[in-house]
């Protein structure tokens, strides 16, 4: 613990220089703007200003790349809310309260939350990092295929609190989401299914193109059915921060969702999503008023937002103590260290502590920065809002285009958007919320790799998912779920007709 | 009409596709499931429940209420459609800059409504400005169509 | 002589002087670097600090593009059919040489091989090296393959995914000696790795850049290496020839161009690989990542892709065969 501190004292000296300030500053303001940007997610943000780290010294171009990551994580629910549009992955479920409170007016309110929800969460995080990397690095080991599939069931049952409406449609939703999963190429056997020959889907079919297609384009195409003048709201300054309501609401779901956020960040593999929408189903179930969710809840922005920005500090543990990338965008990352000469892994903190602890200590900086930044832009971006929609939504789609192009160069991915929103665009006319269909299209395809590889690696045994205490925990409170679940619907004597 | 039963029916259809497709796919066995195994499972789930939802769903309240045709206007939602499909068909042999000045445009004209030379000049200022900042200032590839631009 | 012969005749002396004239101008523009496999691998590495060091040379930046999809087969038949201009190139390595074959042995005609590529040179070749988590019983490959063969079926290893270069190379010790070891891929090295220091699979084949720091670590250990010859690193750690076995593996990065591009600007291409793979810059990349610069031009990196898909070929059919 000492050394903790002393470390971290180390890393504030080597972080409060100009020159880092400036570079931390730089990869912030970049990766604000490549998160409200919808498509251009961390990643491309980071394999852009790669080349340019290589004359800088290792620990300022980490603490860069590093400053890119997480201002995606804050732009990313920028679009969220003012548009409907996920601006990155983990933003998708700020989608669904965040939107709705644009839409009443308290845009300004949900933009404010999310930030400071993110900084709470992304300072735990950082205290987390501080003390706890060397314990919670071998934890992160100890997940293997067996434990990630008790992870993801236990997601699974989590994403079916995320849908409002009735029960039946959510799990139909669900269903579907996971068989469109399936699509692609299977990691086991190489297998391609169900591509029709389209080279492109083999690596399924992308989340990014269906989720901005499902939200933000089944969004533009319904607005426009009516009459394109909406009500341009004329938001006062006072109205742009929360009342006093709505912040008393959002201290518990920042907290519970900055510890949750952390735990679950550790995870290799989708973490943030996870983070994010598990912390939506948290909150859910213990408000008052579940019903509520999915119309403007504060609880459902400030809980998610604050959870997925912890996440981002628990998945950087695996990856400054064991070397082990957690996702594409702490692989770049890794990339970063190696061109520099430096050799990420278990040595890292005894080789190189400055560049360990530095890049700690910048993280916290780059909260702080993060936050002055974008409080003031609330008030830029709710203005946008101002613009008549008939001049805003082509530039929205130009934009959409041109954010799912830069992933991958493909036009394919394109097309997926299209449809998807034209898909959204059904569904949602005959009232399917479609959340739970884009966690499912995620979660499906993790759940099932991991499922077959546990069945693999222990010869067709079912017991490999009961032989590790983390498991055997895991898999219980999935059960847990679905019984009381069930178990209230039918002790109401029959299923819920609710159909909103 | 009854919403539900029509959507409903929608996702058997689609499940029962589903069914068939992963038949075709090999299934292994429960100890070592092949890439079919999933796939089955799933859609035969989805075919139970949307059969469950087809026989158990009742008119909702707008559908009793409802005076208009179902699917409501629906004259922009295909022009926006038809229009952004010409524009990724295009986007690769014509060029980034072009499409999008020229899909802007028609948006503005067609479905804002805007007097052709506001629709054009908009096109050529926020394309144009949009090439600028993604293909120029960010490097984000963008294709350069015959042009080259 | 008649006007019109003179006109002619001077068209085709401007025409050739024009073709080596419009070689010198090149390049005029960015090129693009299409990297088939996704960002943060060695693949990406390698190709980004290439491109990072071309510009010196050719006075235009290079500019790398991730064309992502399976396993790489979207990214090299993008640059199959691109213009071949000299303004697209791509990356060659041998995982896809492995995308051919198997296309081939599905019955499927391959969508792009070999020869829709002019060769341009190769930066590296490097072989994985054989893994075991630090408390494994196994202390030597003998143990290690008599265990293997005394309890068929019982281990596993794990790799980065199919047909990727940590996967051929465990098949190629597997199928030379008839082992029953199972396959559990993961997707990319990390997963894999995360599965071998937490015990879950027994071993893997990786490469020296990602897998020296761990052993250093005291999280895993080297058994064996699949090259011809020791490697840096793994001084004391000896080739699977060296202990007795037919068992040998390497996987090259390279630059490749579609075929029809132009012969000016593939000799300037190919001078440029020359150049740009003695750069100290570039060199200090690559070995600051692990990785040793291995130069070979064109012709000799084209007959040993011709080798490679040779070998690869009996390797998969061989695998087949035995599923």
């Amino acid at each position: 613990m000492i050394e903790s501190f002393i470390g971290m004292g180390q890393g504030f000296l080597i972080a409060f220089t100009p020159q880092n300030l400036y570079y931390c500053f730089l990869g912030c303001l970049f990766g604000t703007v490549v998160g409200v940007l919808p498509g251009v997610g961390p990643l491309a943000g980071i394999s852009l200003l790669l080349p340019a780290t290589f004359g800088m010294p290792p620990v300022s171009a980490l603490i860069m790349l590093c400053g890119i990551y997480y201002g995606a994580m804050y732009g990313g629910s920028t679009t969220s809310i003012l548009m409907n549009i996920p601006g990155e992955a983990a933003s998708v479920v700020t989608c669904i309260d965040g939107y709705q409170m644009a839409r009443k007016g308290r845009a300004g309110a949900a933009l404010f939350i999310a930030a400071w929800g993110s900084f709470l969460g992304g300072n735990i995080s950082v205290l987390g990092i501080a003390l706890l990397a060397p314990v919670l690095a071998d934890f992160a080991v100890k997940f293997g295929p067996a434990e990630m599939f008790a992870v993801m069931v236990m997601a699974m049952m989590l994403v079916g609190y995320v849908g409002s409406g009735s029960v039946l449609k959510t799990m139909c939703m669900v269903m579907l989401g996971l068989f469109l999963g399936t699509i692609g190429m299977d990691t086991m056997t190489g297998y391609l299914r169900m591509t029709y020959g389209i080279k492109e889907l083999a690596d399924g079919i992308g989340f990014i193109p269906v989720a901005m297609g499902l939200f933000g384009i089944a969004e533009i195409l319904s607005s426009t059915q009516d009459t394109l003048v909406r009500d341009v709201l004329k938001p006062k300054l006072r109205e742009l921060l929360p009342n006093r309501d709505e912040l008393r609401r959002s201290w518990g779901p920042i907290g519970r969702g900055s510890v949750m956020g952390f735990f679950i960040g550790l995870l290799p593999g989708a973490a943030h999503i996870i983070a994010g929408f598990s912390s939506y189903a948290l909150e859910k179930k213990l408000a008052t008023h579940p019903e509520e969710f999915g119309t403007g809840r504060i609880e459902g922005v400030a809980g998610p937002e604050t959870a997925n920005n912890s996440a981002t500090g628990g998945a950087m543990i695996p990856f400054l103590s064991l070397g082990i990338p957690s996702g594409p965008a702490t692989a770049v990352m890794m990339v970063a260290l190696l061109i520099h000469g430096i050799k990420p892994g278990p040595l890292l903190i005894q080789e190189n502590p400055e560049v360990f602890w530095g890049v700690v200590a910048s993280m916290y900086i780059g909260n702080v920065v993060l936050l002055i930044l974008n409080l003031p832009l609330v008030g830029l971006f709710v203005n946008l809002l101002r613009i008549p929609f008939k001049l805003l939504f082509p530039i929205i789609l130009t934009i959409c285009i041109i954010g799912v192009y830069s992933i991958d160069a493909s036009t394919m991915e394109l097309w997926i958007m299209l449809i998807s929103g034209l898909v959204g665009f059904v569904l949602r006319r005959f009232r399917f919320d479609v959340a739970p269909l884009v966690l499912a299209l995620i979660i499906g395809p993790m759940m099932e790799l991991a499922f077959r590889q546990s069945l693999m690696m222990s010869g067709g045994s079912f017991a490999v998912f009961f032989g590790s205490p983390i498991s055997l925990v895991l898999l219980s409170v999935s059960a847990l779920l679905v019984l009381t679940g069930l178990a209230r619907p039918l002790l109401a004597g029959r299923r819920p007709k609710t159909n909103p | 009409m009854n919403t539900d039963r029509v959507g409903y029916s929608g996702l058997f259809v689609v499940a029962l596709y589903g069914m068939i497709s992963s038949f075709l796919m090999p299934l292994g066995q429960l100890r070592e499931p092949g890439p079919g195994f999933l796939p089955l499972c799933l859609s035969t789930i989805l075919v139970i429940l949307a059969g469950v939802g087809v026989i158990s769903s009742r008119p909702s309240q707008e559908d009793l209420a409802r005076t208009e045709p179902f699917w409501g206007n629906m004259k922009s939602p295909v022009k926006i459609v038809v229009t952004t499909g010409l524009a990724i068909w295009a986007f690769e042999p014509v060029g980034f800059l072009v499409t999008s000045v020229c899909f802007l445009g028609l948006l503005f004209r067609w479905v804002s409504d805007y007097p052709w030379w506001k629709a054009v000049l908009l096109g050529v200022c926020i394309g144009g400005a949009g090439w600028f900042f993604f293909a120029k200032l960010l490097g984000v590839s963008m294709p350069g169509g015959f042009l080259g631009w | 002589m008649s006007r019109r012969v003179a006109l002619l005749i001077s068209l085709f002396v401007v025409m050739v002087i024009a073709a080596p004239i419009s070689a010198q101008e090149y390049p005029t523009k960015p090129i693009t670097l299409i990297n088939p496999l996704p960002p943060g691998g060695t693949l990406d590495l390698q190709g980004r600090a290439f491109a990072a060091v071309v510009e010196k040379y050719l006075g235009k930046p290079m500019v790398v593009v991730n064309k992502t999809g399976a396993a790489g087969a979207v990214g090299s038949l993008a640059a199959a059919q691109a213009k071949p201009d000299g303004y697209t190139l791509c990356l060659g390595w041998s995982a896809q040489t492995a995308l051919i074959i198997n296309e081939i042995l599905e019955g499927r005609k391959p969508s792009f091989n070999i020869d829709d590529y002019v060769v341009l040179g190769r930066f590296t070749d490097s072989s994985p090296v054989f893994l075991v988590p630090y408390n494994s019983p196994w202390k030597t490959i003998q143990q290690a393959v008599d265990d293997i063969k005394a309890h068929p079926g019982a281990y596993s290893y794990s790799s980065g995914g199919i047909q990727s270069i940590s996967h051929l190379p465990m098949e190629a010790l597997i199928v030379e000696n008839g082992l029953k070891l199972k396959h559990v891929p993961f997707q990319g090295g990390g997963p894999a790795f995360t599965a071998l220091i937490g015990s879950h699979v027994q071993c893997s084949a990786q490469y020296p850049g990602t897998s020296l720091p761990k052993v250093k670590a005291k999280q895993l250990r080297a058994l064996a290496v699949f090259s011809g010859q020791r490697l840096k690193g793994y001084e004391d750690v000896p080739t699977f020839k060296e202990l007795g076995y037919n068992v040998f593996h390497s996987s090259w990065v390279g630059l490749v161009a579609p075929k029809a591009t132009p012969a000016p600007i593939v000799e300037k291409l190919r001078t440029l690989v020359k150049q740009v793979t003695k750069d100290p810059a570039f060199v200090d990349v690559i070995e600051k990542a692990g990785d040793e610069v291995d130069y070979a031009d064109a012709e000799k990196t084209r007959q040993a892709w011709s080798k490679e898909y040779e070998r690869l070929q009996k390797l998969l059919s061989r695998m087949e065969k035995q599923k």
